[in-house]
């Protein structure tokens, strides 16, 4: 109905559509981020993104579906970006704190914090599976279809990277 | 713990294994106590995992989103306009340069018959009487 009346030019059915499915994407931008500038200009990218494909958009797929893999591109694109910036000026990552110093508060918010470092710490092709499966809550079919990447690679890649999350956050789980 | 085992326990958190898959997970489980607190302590990272995951952008997010689009059109249409008019431009005159060289190469091939790139570029090949002059070989070995 939203993409329906955006698409006769109601641009406040668009509006709508970005605040119902804002949480969804920033799960997955920041998922994938980190909680950063560059998060919300990515989420900006993927609703006007979104926007401009309107016309492309079949309804195939769900919008949210729609939305999350172009979130997942643009993340993984600025990861590339990071990559080649930490190279070309050798600097360490802001995010490099080793997870096993921070404080292991139970507090939600430090909770929030000392995972999503542990997933910073994560290759992307782990963050990827880990975010989509763990934390955007998709199947995992759809996460295979979402990264067109075979099932048994989501399923090995989320078994190594859970595995490695449990080690990151082992002070913090008390194993 | 066995590699293989643990993975298995993994996997059964996200896809169903096979009977025979089954069978292996539950008999390893029955044996090893240290492998039976492996399920719960997964299910908690996996919880703590998905706990993390309620992110907002920063305040009037939509907002934002809606004025970029607003301007972002006219932009766009600007940017494109120039390319296109660049691309428009110089079409006919890449076409003709693409054609000249094709007939300059294949005159060159057939002029030569050399089908190298040599022949291609119109290089000659050089024989041993060009080289040398035979008078002035002659007039020296005198």
């Amino acid at each position: 109905m939203l993409i329906k009346r955006t698409r006769a030019g109601d641009d406040s059915a668009f509006k709508m559509l970005v605040q119902r499915y804002e949480p969804r994407v920033a799960a997955t931008i920041i998922g994938m981020l980190g909680q950063c500038p560059e998060a919300d200009d990515v989420g900006q990218e993927t609703f006007i993104r979104f926007y401009k494909r309107l016309h492309q958009f079949r309804g195939e797929a769900s919008v949210a579906t729609y939305l999350t893999r172009i979130a997942m591109n643009l993340s993984l694109n600025e990861i590339k970006r990071r990559q080649r910036r930490l190279l070309f000026f050798q600097r360490q990552s802001e995010t490099g704190t080793d997870i096993a110093k921070v404080d292991n508060s139970p507090a939600n918010n430090e909770n929030r914090e000392l995972v999503q470092r542990a997933l910073q710490k994560l290759a992307p092709k782990f963050r990827t599976v880990l975010v989509l499966r763990l934390i955007d809550g998709y199947s995992t079919n759809e996460t295979a279809k979402i990264l067109e990447l075979p099932i048994g690679t989501v399923l090995s890649r989320l078994t190594r990277a859970q595995q490695k999350m449990k080690k990151l956050l082992k002070a913090y789980m008390g194993d | 713990m066995s590699k293989k085992i643990i993975d298995l326990l993994y996997r059964s958190f996200d896809a169903t294994l096979t009977d025979d898959e089954q069978l292996q997970l539950k008999k390893a489980l029955s044996q090893s106590s240290d492998l039976q607190k492996l399920p719960k302590q997964i299910q908690s990272l996996r919880q703590t995992i998905a706990k993390a995951g309620s992110f907002t952008f920063k305040p009037f997010f939509a907002e934002r989103v809606m004025s970029k689009i607003n301007v972002a059109p006219s932009r766009i249409t600007d940017v494109e306009t120039y390319f296109d008019s660049l691309f428009a431009t110089f079409k006919p005159v890449a076409i003709a340069v693409v054609i000249i060289l094709f007939s300059l190469l294949t005159f060159n091939l057939t002029q030569t018959r050399n089908f190298t790139l040599a022949g291609a570029l119109g290089e000659k090949k050089v024989i041993l009487e060009e080289m040398v002059d035979p008078f002035f070989t002659l007039t020296m070995e005198r």
